[in-house]
């Protein structure tokens, strides 16, 4: 029996396309470029936006893990790590991407200031999830260690986010009080700030639109894995 | 004042939004290739399982 079209699926998929070309559009041609930094800057868009999808990720594993727990539900399982494996990847490229920034503006690759040594905290914490998780055989062991691991694990998160505000960083802070000094961007006129604003939010709406989609494809896949093994159990059986 | 529009500034915000597009292309065509490697799987178990029964 041939597998129906996802045409849900589909559709996410080509709006998550038209989005990011959008996004992209708007990060290079209608948003202003920053006074200091110039258009290197524009890295700051998609940045923020994958760092952004990366902990609303490991967000949506803390409820399915939570979710798990109560119902013992394989679904729950497939959620969380779907969305920890999706979680990972963005993280992984708005470190890299912020690093890639960090060069020009910083003079260095790397440093250990409080926000990236947290990320960095955060993205181990979660890689070390995957992994453990990949050396269980036994399924309801495995899911039920996955869940607690997800709940715990998110403490990295709020830790990360906060780091910028409480901690000694020289990591931009977006949400600070503007002043050059704490690392906030300067714009050339005040219409820059809001297009640079709408364009963050735009691009983060994006990325968000993109997440959803691809944690649609990575749980149907977990779920066509699953159909795969009930079947050759049956057959085996 | 550095010149942060160098050329070789440019490269490195080329760089990063490949990144982007390259990370998200690659996992993109994995799950793909993975989704359609399982659905021939469940075909041909499914047509066993029917030969079976």
């Amino acid at each position: 029996m041939k597998q129906k079209a996802d045409v849900t699926g589909n559709a996410l998929a080509i709006a998550s396309g038209v989005l990011v070309v959008t996004a992209l559009a708007l990060a290079f041609l209608w948003a202003p470029h920053e006074t200091t930094m110039k258009d290197v800057q524009r890295i700051f868009y998609f940045h923020v936006a994958v760092d952004w999808v990366g902990f609303l990720a490991f967000f949506v594993t803390l409820v399915a893990s939570v979710a798990y727990l109560k119902t013992h539900d394989r679904k729950w399982d497939i959620v969380g790590m779907s969305s920890v494996e999706i979680g990972a990847l963005f993280l992984t490229m708005g470190a890299v991407s912020g690093s890639l920034w960090a060069r020009p503006v910083w003079n260095t690759w790397w440093t250990w200031d409080a926000r990236l040594t947290t990320v960095a905290i955060t993205w181990l914490v979660y890689m070390a999830y995957l992994m453990l998780r990949s050396a269980m055989d036994d399924p309801q062991r495995r899911a039920r260690f996955s869940a607690v691991y997800g709940i715990v694990s998110f403490v990295t998160v709020p830790l990360t986010f906060a780091s910028v505000f409480f901690l000694r960083t020289i990591h931009p802070a977006l949400f600070a009080a503007s002043t050059a000094a704490q690392g906030q961007m300067q714009f050339e006129t005040g219409l820059g700030s809001a297009k640079m604003g709408m364009t963050l939010t735009f691009c983060v709406i994006a990325f968000t639109v993109v997440y959803v989609a691809l944690l649609r494809s990575r749980i149907r896949l977990e779920h066509t894995a699953d159909r795969v093994a009930r079947l050759q159990q049956e057959l085996v059986a | 004042m550095a010149d942060f529009m160098s050329f070789k500034n440019a490269i490195f915000l080329v760089a990063a939004y490949g990144v982007f597009w390259l990370g998200t292309f690659i996992y993109v065509f994995t799950l793909n290739q993975r989704q359609r490697n399982l659905e021939k799987d469940l075909e041909a178990l499914e047509s066993l399982v029917k030969k079976d029964q």
